[in-house]
């Protein structure tokens, strides 16, 4: 169901496991990678490639957070709102960002440009406030700075 | 004096994450040492140097290796915990993105230690950008011999594999963790037994701090009393610490253990942002119980001295919060952050940080009443040492000790509450 | 085996074995733990936190469903501080439970309501908003309702553990967290679009659910459990006969459950005992006696209905006494089908027996060790399974067998023509044979070594997996054989020699679990009915031409060559429930009671006798068949020592039938099930039965491939049968499906 670049990538993963489920959390990863969000098909395929029923593919994809079952537009725009951005102003973030385009958390835009994810800690508590857009980071964020980033994506 | 150049040294070197660089400044000098010692003394140098593991726990490193069954016919893993989600850390990301080579040096020794040939980097998902950087430093240390079969013609084989999470921050809780990477949900297991007997894939393992990992060729290199001799009698070394929230200067500094609390703010920190009063701070990432500028201004960076004034070192993500803060609204923002990230597994967690999140609500609606936050610690002490995993408790220990610390700032929320309707009204 | 530790628990000293489960000590010892998660066999979870207790130098509460018993331990079970917490535990509970409880199919046997009344609180403290989660119907056979739930997972554990289906899991996170099968809350609007809960539909995680979360659909809001009457009997759908409650609301089909517990099966059913048996409460069953006339079948007395019968009968056994024909069926009682062979008796015809095709009275008459029961075969070490297809035709055999396998480890090896669903998850050894190549492999534990590996080539195995079978059966310490019922002739009698052969080499015990297809085959065998349906069916017609059928549907199940034969009688009576395609045949059909509504025994595959009770009386004019056989004999004057009672049946079988000797309906009552005894056959000479499985392995088709396809989930138990079909949930979920196909081969 993938090209077949990706396919290989997919064989490379599972055969660099000494147990092959272990390959479960990658091959996720790589399929929302290339098809926006986790499909059916993906779960039903990676389900018959690591020797599992679909249920025990689903239960994995619904509790992470970083997986989506419905599509997560072109740039997801995940902004960290736990307790050190929260102090540097997060929350002064996310509602810019609400007015800005319109949308509330886990919600996509309707041209399907953007996705607004709060999220918890990211890691960047010492360059706080920050986001993530789709895996980059951009952070000590401030109002005009995420209009910057916004209207520098492609 | 301040800051300490151990684990951070070459955080400023260009091309830091290359291995001609690491190599120009000694790296890979302890592994070459290692490969000649044996597998005890290794162990009993990491447990002279008293590193404690830098995860949280603060568990002596050396003590949790020498658990290993090293003479089980199974094999034995390592598995770096690279999943630094506990809100105010960051400090695991420069280790891994600025030197990675240290992190491989470090593991490699200890999977030499344990009898490991295979070792795993559990990174959490958000961190995507590093993945690509640990896989290239891996590969050149598979290329120059570092990695791979026959390590410097020892006969020794490893090799470390790197693997994303996706999201959960109960993976930085060890079984969940290897939970995880054996391709499930990431529930923590029941212990006993422990991961060092029956750990990834029912194999002896284990799982160590990235920043504990990263500390381990040093001190092959320079010794163990030399390690020691940094930081304090109980906690020997130098520790990370993200400074976060309201100073002029936050950012991860490496400080010796045992440096006093309000030098990291005033000293590495330059200071409260805008002059303001500190009113309170989160010493050792999220999960610990708050103190206030009083306490603070007793505290040490180290194991005891936090435990001396009610919190932990814990991660050592010190959240600083000036007078401006509502300590309510900070309270209410890592009940919610607890809430979304509880496993689900056990009841008092799934349920108890549902429900204080609702009476949360409740307040910062203004419907809030004195009972509720009797009702708030009485649900606080149901959690308390009865959950299945330590997130129980790192989820009510901030709420307790910011009530009890600050409790006009809770007060503040509550409305009166109803007059009772008698009778004669009616 | 193992250690025994002293502890000690409230003040008080115990004994028990070293690594037991605290909790299953307290319990077996009268300390009350409360607890959801816990659950016998299954893994430990330590996710309610309900069975929290103290130990000495523990700094925690600790779990007692995860604490091994030790030497010196001090543990307290009873203090202020576990009560407290206890009631914490409960207030977490309930507080997101609906507590709907008088609409709720599970008030009354309901553990969360029975453990909030001992351990709760009686303030509910709860003064926020409940969660709101919307009820699924998993599947025509089971709805979920989330709010519930309490999260034990014991549901879970039963689909993956108990039973290798793997369809119920976790999903989402936290208190968003639900169980459910694939597919579950990824439409946003709920299940509407459809079921989505994909397999083998038993039911059992019903039957495990401590609350009213996971529900059986054809029984919800049909009764309160006190408004029912249950009466344990013994299931009718296949030949491992298992336990079930039957409740039965006025003269009304409410249920079946498995919470006896005391049963061969435990808690266990499968889907056709657990949602198959709503047949006899079906408005179709036929209630009154008819005789065909004018081509149309018209209501009678049964006074009418038995004297047209015995003159007809009368008429044609006075030419000739073998021209009247007497079947029974695998599918009666023990009761039933040995009062239709002493009617053959007095009617001297040498023409009874029953339709059957497989062939264990060959089996039986060349026992040479004695028959495991699935008790055994639970604590098995090692399980040669030669044929057979337990998931799907013998659900208990197969829970058996997987039980071995996951708790001790068994060493189970197949031998199989089809890739079936225990061979590919289960087997550590499959020799997956070419079709009807069974024989080839079994002669290679008789035959020399020099044989193997042509006979390997014969049976299109890998040489060195029929190599380590021998090797590992020949070397056996113990073994037992589970044979299928598609093995037949000499291939079987050289399995039922298989024992005295290996004993010969070296003494083990060893036993047998035929997997005997029907409720009753084992009885009806050692009712003196032999298989000899279809070779009296090529006589209809000519040398017979009457005969009386009992519970039997041979043209359904067999088809055309049994439509015309029967067509060629003179006179067909047939006993029945339902207007079958054979009965729709007959000049007379009787009604007959189900299992559900007469007293009797079922001999199972394990040979145990078990009891079946009326639940219920049967509506209109049914008669049990033992009642109508001795009406007719009455009134055709032949004397069979006619008893009136299902009892004084069974006292003479007891007296008659060899195996059967002491066993009484007071002894099963008390022991639940007899395993009745057997004699051993002697052993043959090896050459002779060398010989025999050569001339079954000169028939094997060498030209056959392997069938690559694995046997389809529900093959077995989604197909409908006589009396599945005529339940409604049944037919409602499989009788528009390929796999339901009615098809009598199954009951």
């Amino acid at each position: 169901m993938f090209s077949p670049e990706i396919e290989k990538k997919i064989d490379a993963t599972i055969a660099k496991y000494p147990h092959k489920r272990s390959a479960l959390l990658p091959l996720i990863h790589i399929a929302q990678n290339e098809q926006g969000q986790v499909t059916e098909d993906a779960i039903s395929y990676i389900a018959e490639r690591l020797d599992l029923t679909p249920v025990e593919v689903y239960e994995v994809v619904t509790f992470y957070s970083m997986y989506f079952l419905e599509p997560i537009g072109k740039y997801n725009l995940q902004v960290c709102r736990t307790i050190s951005c929260m102090l540097c102003g997060a929350y002064d973030i996310l509602e810019h960002l609400r007015n800005k385009l319109g949308i509330k958390n886990g919600e996509v835009t309707k041209d399907g440009r953007f996705r607004l994810t709060e999220v918890e800690c990211l890691g960047s508590c010492s360059t706080a406030p920050a986001m993530q857009v789709n895996f980059d980071y951009h952070e000590n964020l401030t109002p005009e700075k995420v209009d910057q980033i916004l209207s520098k994506l492609p | 004096m301040a800051e300490l150049k151990v684990l951070t040294a070459r955080f400023n070197t260009p091309n830091s994450t290359d291995i001609d660089t690491y190599l120009k400044d000694g790296g890979y000098q302890a592994i070459a040492k290692a490969l000649k010692m044996t597998q005890d003394d290794i162990i009993n140098e990491v447990k002279k140097s008293a590193l404690r593991g830098r995860g949280g726990a603060g568990f002596s490193a050396g003590m949790k290796w020498s658990f290993v069954p090293r003479q089980l016919n199974k094999p034995k893993y390592l598995v770096c915990n690279a999943d630094e989600s506990e809100p105010g850390t960051c400090k695991d990301r420069p280790l891994m993105e600025l030197d990675p080579h240290q992190l491989i040096e470090g593991m490699t020794i200890a999977s030499y230690a344990l009898g490991a040939n295979l070792s795993f980097i559990y990174i959490r998902g958000e961190y995507w950008y590093l993945v690509a950087i640990l896989e290239k430093a891996i590969q050149q240390a598979r290329d120059r011999g570092y990695l791979g079969k026959n390590i410097l013609g020892s006969g020794f084989d490893h090799d470390i594999i790197v693997h994303p999470g996706a999201g959960a921050y109960i993976c930085g809780e060890e079984t969940a963790l290897l939970n995880s990477l054996e391709g499930k949900r990431g529930h923590p297991r029941i212990k006993p037994p422990f991961p060092a007997v029956v750990g990834l894939y029912g194999c002896p393992t284990v799982v160590n701090n990235v920043e504990t990992l990263a500390a381990v060729p040093h001190i092959i290199n320079k010794g163990a009393d030399w390690y020691r001799s940094l930081g304090t009698e109980k906690s020997g070394g130098s520790k990370m610490f993200s400074l976060s929230g309201h100073v002029n200067r936050p950012g991860n500094y490496e400080v010796r253990m045992g440096y006093p609390l309000m030098d990291l703010i005033n000293v590495e920190g330059g200071g409260m942002r805008g002059g303001k009063k500190l009113k309170a701070v989160i010493v050792g990432g999220s999960s610990v119980p708050i103190i206030n500028a009083e306490d603070s201004a007793k505290c040490n960076l180290d194991y005891e001295s936090c435990q001396s004034v009610g919190t932990m070192l814990g991660s050592g993500g010190v959240i600083v919060m000036d007078e401006t803060v509502d300590i309510f609204e900070t309270t209410f923002n890592l009940i919610r952050f607890y809430n979304h990230e509880s496993c689900g597994w056990c009841t008092p967690c799934r349920e108890g940080t549902d429900w204080l999140m609702k009476i949360f609500k409740k307040i910062k609606a203004g419907m809030g009443e004195e009972s509720d936050l009797d009702l708030i610690l009485k649900l606080c002490f149901n959690i308390e040492g009865r959950s299945h995993c330590p997130l129980g408790e790192a989820a009510v220990w901030p709420i307790t000790s910011a009530i009890k610390k600050f409790p006009e700032d809770f007060k503040k929320h509550l409305r009166k509450s109803l007059p009772v309707l008698s009778m004669a009204n009616a | 085996m193992g250690d025994i530790v002293k502890l000690k628990i409230n003040g008080k000293e115990f004994e028990a074995p070293k690594g037991k489960l605290l909790i299953e000590v307290c319990l077996e010892n009268g300390i009350n733990i409360p607890n959801f998660c816990y659950y016998p066999d299954l893994t430990p979870q330590a996710a309610c936190r309900m069975c929290l207790v103290r130990i000495e130098k523990m700094p925690k509460m600790a779990t007692s469903c995860t604490v091994e018993v030790a030497e010196g331990m001090v543990v307290t079970t009873d203090t202020e501080e576990l009560k407290d917490a206890r009631k914490g535990m409960l207030d977490f509970i309930l507080g997101n439970h609906p507590l709907d409880c008088p609409v709720c199919d599970k008030g009354g046997q309901c553990e969360l309501q029975n453990m909030t009344f001992e351990h709760g609180t009686v303030f509910a403290h709860y003064n926020v908003k409940k969660n709101n989660t919307p009820e699924w119907r998993l599947s025509p056979f089971i709805a979920y309702d989330p709010q519930r739930c309490v999260r034990c997972y014991r549901c879970i554990r039963e689909c993956t553990e108990v039973m290798d289906v793997n369809a119920l899991g976790k999903i989402f996170r936290g208190h968003h967290e639900v169980i459910g099968p694939y597919g579950l809350g990824m439409d946003k609007s709920g299940m509407e679009k459809g079921y989505s809960l994909d397999c083998e539909q038993c039911g059992n995680c019903v039957e495990i659910c401590p609350v009213g979360a996971l529900l059986s659909v054809d029984s919800r809001f049909r009764s309160r459990p006190w408004d029912m009457k249950e009466t344990v009997t013994t299931c009718t759908h296949c030949g491992d006969g298992c336990q079930m409650n039957l409740g039965i609301r006025g003269t009304n089909y409410v249920r079946v459950a498995s919470k006896d517990m005391t049963g061969i099966n435990g808690e266990f059913l499968c889907v056709k005992g657990r949602y198959g048996c709503s047949f006899i409460s079906n408005p179709e069953r036929i209630t009154k006696p008819m005789i065909r006339r004018n081509g149309n079948f018209e209501a009678v007395s049964w006074e009418e209905a038995l004297k047209f019968t015995a003159s007809k009968l009368k008429e044609i056994s006075n030419s000739n006494k073998d021209a009247v024909a007497v079947l029974g069926s695998p599918r009666l009682t023990n009761e039933a089908n040995f009062t239709l062979r002493r009617f053959a008796k007095g009617l001297g015809t040498k023409n009874v027996g029953q339709v059957a095709d497989a062939d264990w009275d060959r089996f039986f008459a060349n026992l040479t060790a004695p028959i495991a029961t699935h008790k055994d075969v639970k604590k098995a070490k090692v399980i040669l399974m030669i044929g057979g297809d337990a998931t799907e035709n013998h659900p208990l055999s197969g829970m058996a067998i997987r039980y071995a396998v996951r708790k001790r480890q068994a060493k189970l090896m197949i031998v199989n023509s089809r890739r079936t669903k225990i061979a590919r998850r289960q087997a550590k050894l499959f020799l997956h044979t070419r079709p009807n190549a069974e024989a080839a492999v079994v002669a290679a534990l008789f035959e020399a070594e020099s044989e193997v590996s042509r006979l390997a080539e014969l049976a299109k195995v890998k040489v060195e997996q029929l190599q380590k079978l021998r090797e590992e059966v020949l070397n056996s310490e113990e073994l037992i054989i589970v044979v299928g019922p598609e093995i037949k002739g000499a291939t079987l009698e050289a399995v039922a020699q298989l024992a005295a052969f290996l004993n010969k080499h070296k003494e083990r015990p060893i036993h047998y679990l035929p997997l005997a297809t029907y409720n009753n085959t084992v009885g009806a065998l050692d009712m003196g009915l032999l298989p000899t349906g279809h070779s009296l069916m090529r006589g209809f017609g000519s040398q017979i031409q009457a005969l009386y059928l009992a519970g039997s549907n041979p043209v359904e199940q067999y088809g055309s060559e049994w439509h015309t034969a029967l067509k060629k009688l003179s006179f067909l009576a047939v006993a029945e429930l339902f207007m079958t395609e054979t009965a729709k045949l007959a000049d007379v059909v009787f009604p007959v009671n189900s299992f559900a509504e007469q007293d009797g025994t079922f001999t199972n595959n394990a040979t145990q006798v078990q009891r079946v009770n009326r639940a219920v009386e049967g509506g209109g004019q049914v008669r049990p068949d033992w009642m109508v056989i001795n009406a007719l004999a009455r009134e055709m004057h032949v004397d069979i020592a006619a008893k009136g009672s299902a009892v004084s049946i069974f006292r003479d079988i007891a007296a008659e039938i060899p195996g059967y000797n002491g066993i009484t309906y007071e002894r099963i009552k008390k022991e639940s099930a007899v395993q009745t005894t057997r004699p051993l056959a002697s052993a043959k000479a090896v050459e002779a039965i060398c010989q025999d499985l050569g001339a079954e392995c000169a028939r094997i088709d060498t030209k056959a491939e392997l069938n690559k396809t694995n046997v389809a989930q529900g093959e077995g138990l989604f197909r409908l049968g006589t009396l599945t079909k005529h339940s409604p949930v049944m037919q409602e979920a499989f009788g528009k499906t390929e796999k339901g196909k009615a098809d009598t081969v199954t009951a």
